[in-house]
């Protein structure tokens, strides 16, 4: 029975095939080859040993064959001296797992080879592992539903950068970073540099020091958008700038800097977009920078850690219900349509509802869950109506009523949790109207759900609300009408 | 059955329980260790007198079905200061009967052996322990007879909590540290930039800013050094303390409104610091922060019924009670019973328990007094008893018309409000008391011949306000015989 039980876990691992690619750098100490090989042999058992996947290796062409596809990339960091390696878990076939992107970064400057393969290869198991935590409890599923998303991290550790310096600056270079200079020194020097970012390192750094450092949001955006035809193309200053996007907490700075990043390639566009989807789902985010940044991914498809972001900035504590609106209304959408009730469901669940803001994020998340029609999952109508007469569900209830009446399969239970919400005069008319509409749609329900509105009818009262209708009388009516 | 009625009343009310220690970036003892004195602790006082029985739960549990009353049992080391603070909040789940309540305690810890680091941990549990039941055990009792929650009259208790102090590491071998106190003020400025552009690379700037953020005699140097803190606060523990003492004691509105801001950012341990912090500024009638988004939290009920007298305590046109009335949203209605009827009961004018109105104007402008009676009658599941006295006698001396309006829409038909109902109408040719007697003629039986005969009297003598129309009348004395309308 055992052995069989193993077979069917065996059996149930899904098929994922792999490429691993080295970006080619003008400063490459391993041979790309030799590093691939490092790459693959060290991520593969961290991923399969506790029979997760199985893998098999394949060329880009053939990574849609599979259920799932992984890629694992790697490219060093020439000014830092720093190796990074990314892995890209992604949903092909099957589709009942989030998309995973782990990123992780280690210093390899002044190393012999054997020492930076050494530590390569350290990093690689770091990763593998950390994907492999996080797939697990969506690879592991013992049941038809997929497991509910409620990471409160993102896999991602993006390593120190490295920080620009100056030697014995002079003129409009040293006037830019000394920042006891007065605003409008700093501000004089800076257009006297602006134009030589491209041409000049010292004027490159000196942008590069002035957007982490300068004390006036307003100059740190403009040094960042001086920054924009470098950072096309050169790493280290596109890792600096989703530093400061990751660090900074000024909206000004944080949309000048995502708009720089907008035109990165290769593995730093994918790095471009982890880190807006890391800085969208932040407790530290303003909502402002949030709402800039929704608007860049509005545009984009194929999102590192969709999922795991969305459900963690649907999550956030911090008291900025704006961002996760910009969530609900952005990412949410993104997800497939099948996955999202396991993205929202704990948001949907747990969430405070108590001012506009907030039922209208909620509205936002249940349409894209449930969509406009149709039966919904008795589960999910189930959990809530069960939180419906929650004083934390506020307006809205109106939702959660209108849910029932969609319920793919409703009991009397239902009937019994629709005449708890009712028992609020506020909502009893729409509870009492969702009753009558899924006793039309469910015939057998007639009898206890009767049964129930008469023994209600007996025990509630409500206070007089002149031109604001009467239950009690919408009450006799719908036990009239299922009396006939 | 009175054997069995003692026994339901003796049994322990059934909380719900959960411990644990935030892992910070200073932990001189394992978190577990902590964890088990401070569970230990806390049990230890809070079921000694048998009024509560605790169930452990974890935090997967109480997410996903929320119990009705939740203890939580908290701590947590912050470095540099070298404290550990345990917080202990009785939260109402689905029971939202018992209004919340927070305890908490810190201790100093630094450079002090384990054990006696654990000693002192010991000792604040149970003082915060203490204190949390001191608030509790009135209301459980309470519960345990289903009895509502008593007004809060008289002189109200101060808001429980106990903030640590505050004290920032010294920086020694800074110059834009000294810089800042400078009788220079470009050095001064010259100073805060420096300093703001280093505060995400090294502890030493980031401290003076902190010590600057509390101190500093210069309004606008100080507001500087807390803004500079904006990108630091939203990680460093010590700097949210930092932060959430000058939202406490700065005296400058716009200081406030700024360590306000970035508090809404905080999460964990230092959410619930920044929310007391709120609710202790609240009950002086200062209100900032996102209070529509918090909802019940401990220690709200008599925050808003403080908030309240401390509005009416200023000068009168400044007397608003808006902003205290708002905070009533999350609260269920005893509770809000319990906050509001003591003030709505209050007739004299100059007490500030009295909620201002505006007479007849009432209904065209809202009013503390209009709103706060519709607070009350939000959620209520039927109209308050002796509340229909209390507006008429509010109408009687204000003549306020939202009194009428609320007595006309919500009140229960009786033979004494229906007279009164008639005066308003003759004297004052009230549209409310005609739509009130309407209403009663419909709706009470009893009444309907009382109405009758008053409003054929007022037709055959004449003697009724002219704004009510002759036909208007009439169409009420054929609706008290059942005549067709």
């Amino acid at each position: 029975m055992i052995a069989l039980l193993f077979t069917l876990a065996a059996a149930a691992a899904p098929d994922v095939k792999y490429v691993v690619k080295i970006e080619p750098r003008s400063w490459q100490p391993i041979e790309p080859e030799s590093l691939e090989k490092v790459i693959e042999a060290k991520s593969l058992e961290p991923l399969t040993q506790k029979g997760l996947m199985r893998l098999e290796k394949g060329k880009f062409s053939e990574l849609a064959e599979a259920d799932f596809s992984l890629m694992m990339e790697g490219r060093f960091i020439e000014d830092a001296g720093q190796f990074s390696v990314y892995i890209t878990f992604t949903p092909q076939k099957r589709s009942d797992a989030p998309s995973v992107y782990v990123i992780d970064t280690d210093e390899v400057e002044d190393k012999t080879p054997q020492e930076m393969q050494k530590i390569i290869s350290a990093l690689v198991v770091r990763a593998a592992k950390r994907m492999a935590t996080t797939l697990e409890p969506h690879l592991r599923a013992s049941s038809t539903a997929a497991p509910l998303i409620d990471n409160d991290a993102l896999p991602l550790a993006w390593g120190e950068i490295d920080v620009p310096s100056l030697n014995a600056p002079t003129g409009a270079l040293k006037d830019l970073i000394n920042v006891r200079n007065e605003d409008h020194v700093r501000w004089k020097a800076f257009a006297d540099l602006k134009g030589h970012a491209f041409d000049q390192p010292a004027a490159r750094s000196a942008l590069e020091l002035c957007v982490l450092r300068d004390p006036l949001p307003k100059l740190r955006a403009d040094c960042a958008e001086a920054l924009a035809p470098v950072a096309r193309t050169r790493i280290e200053t596109q890792r600096l700038l989703l530093h400061v996007l990751r660090t900074d907490v000024e909206p000004e700075v944080m949309r000048a800097v995502a708009d720089v990043s907008k035109s990165f390639v290769g593995i730093s566009r994918k790095e471009a977009l982890a880190t807006w989807m890391q800085v969208i789902s932040d407790d530290a985010t303003p909502d402002e920078a949030a709402r800039s940044i929704s608007q860049l991914l509005r545009e984009e498809n194929g999102l590192p850690n969709l999922e795991l972001a969305t459900s963690k900035c649907l999550l956030s504590q911090a008291l900025t219900e704006q961002k996760r609106g910009a969530c609900a209304e952005t990412l949410l959408d993104k997800v497939k349509p099948e996955r999202r009730a396991a993205v929202a469901w704990r948001y949907l669940e747990t969430a405070k509802i108590y001012d506009q803001g907030a039922v209208n994020t909620y509205k936002e998340v249940l349409e894209n869950v449930v969509g406009r029609s149709g039966p919904v999952d008795a589960a999910l109508a189930d959990m809530l109506l069960a939180r419906a007469p929650r004083r934390d569900s506020m307006w809205a209830t109106h939702e959660m009523i209108y849910i029932a009446r969609r319920h793919s399969a409703p009991t009397a239970a239902t009937i019994d949790s629709l005449l708890e919400v009712a028992k609020r005069r506020r909502f009893a008319s729409s509870a009492l109207q969702s009753i009558g509409e899924i006793v039309s749609k469910h015939p057998e329900l007639k009898a206890p759900a009767l049964s129930a509105l008469k023994r209600f009818d007996g025990q509630q009262t409500y206070m007089a609300y002149q031109s604001h209708g009467d239950p009690k009388k919408d009450l006799a009516q719908l036990i009239k009408r299922m009396e006939k | 059955m009175s054997f069995i009625l003692a026994l339901l009343f003796a049994a322990p009310l059934e909380v719900h329980y959960l411990v644990k220690e935030e892992v910070t970036g200073w932990q001189p003892i394992e978190p577990d260790d902590v964890e088990r004195t401070l569970g230990q602790t806390a049990l230890e006082v809070l079921t000694k007198s048998g009024g509560i029985k605790l169930v452990a739960i974890t935090e997967k549990e109480a997410k996903q079905k929320p119990p009705k009353y939740l203890l939580r049992v908290l701590g947590r080391m912050i470095d540099e200061a070298e404290t550990h603070t345990v917080y202990l909040s009785f939260e109402p789940g689905t029971g939202s009967d018992l209004g919340s309540l927070r305890a908490s305690q810190t201790m100093a810890l630094g450079r002090l052996p384990k054990a006696t680091m654990l000693a002192r941990i010991t000792d604040s549990a149970k003082q915060a322990a203490g204190d949390l039941w001191k608030g509790l055990e009135g209301a459980v009792t309470r519960v345990q007879k289903a009895t509502p929650p008593p007004p809060l009259t008289g002189e109200l208790p101060q808001i429980p909590w106990k903030w640590a102090d505050v004290v920032t590491p010294k920086v020694v071998s800074l110059r834009a540290a000294d810089d800042l106190y400078s009788k220079d003020g470009a050095v001064r400025k010259a100073a805060l930039r420096e300093l703001t552009s280093l505060v995400l690379a090294k502890a030493p700037p980031r401290n003076a800013l902190e010590a600057c953020a509390l101190k500093h005699p210069d309004t606008e140097i100080r507001k500087g050094c807390l803004v500079a803190l904006r990108p630091v606060a939203r990680e460093s523990l010590p700097t949210q303390r930092v932060v959430i003492e000058v939202f406490r004691q700065d005296q400058d509105s716009q200081i406030v409104q700024e360590a306000s801001d970035q508090m809404q950012y905080f999460v964990g341990l230092s959410q619930a610091d920044a929310i007391a912090a709120w609710i202790e500024r609240a009950s002086k009638a200062e209100v900032y922060g996102p209070f529509a988004e918090l909802g019940d939290q401990p220690n709200l009920d008599l925050a808003i019924a403080r908030c309240m007298i401390a509005a009416g305590k200023r000068p009168k046109y400044q007397r608003s009670k808006a902003a205290c009335i708002e905070l009533l949203k999350p609260v269920p209605h005893e509770r809000r019973f319990a906050i509001l009827w003591p003030l709505l009961t209050e007739v004299d004018p100059d007490s500030p328990r009295y909620f201002e109105g505006a007479g007849e104007r009432e209904g065209s402008i809202g009013t503390d007094w209009q709103r706060a009676v519709e607070a009350l009658l939000e959620d209520a599941p039927r109209f308050v008893a002796g509340l229909d006295e209390v507006l008429w006698r509010r109408y009687e001396r204000t003549l306020s018309s939202s009194s009428l309006d609320l007595l006309a829409s919500h009140a229960e038909p009786n033979e004494k409000l229906t007279k009164r109902m008639l005066e308003a109408v003759q004297t004052g040719g009230n549209r409310a008391a005609m739509s009130a007697l309407r209403r009663f003629a419909d709706e009470s039986e009893a009444v309907r011949p009382l109405i009758l005969e008053g409003v054929s009297e007022m037709l055959a003598t004449e003697s009724y306000h002219k704004s009510i129309s002759k036909n208007d009348l009439e169409q009420l004395v054929k609706r008290c015989k059942g005549e067709k309308r």
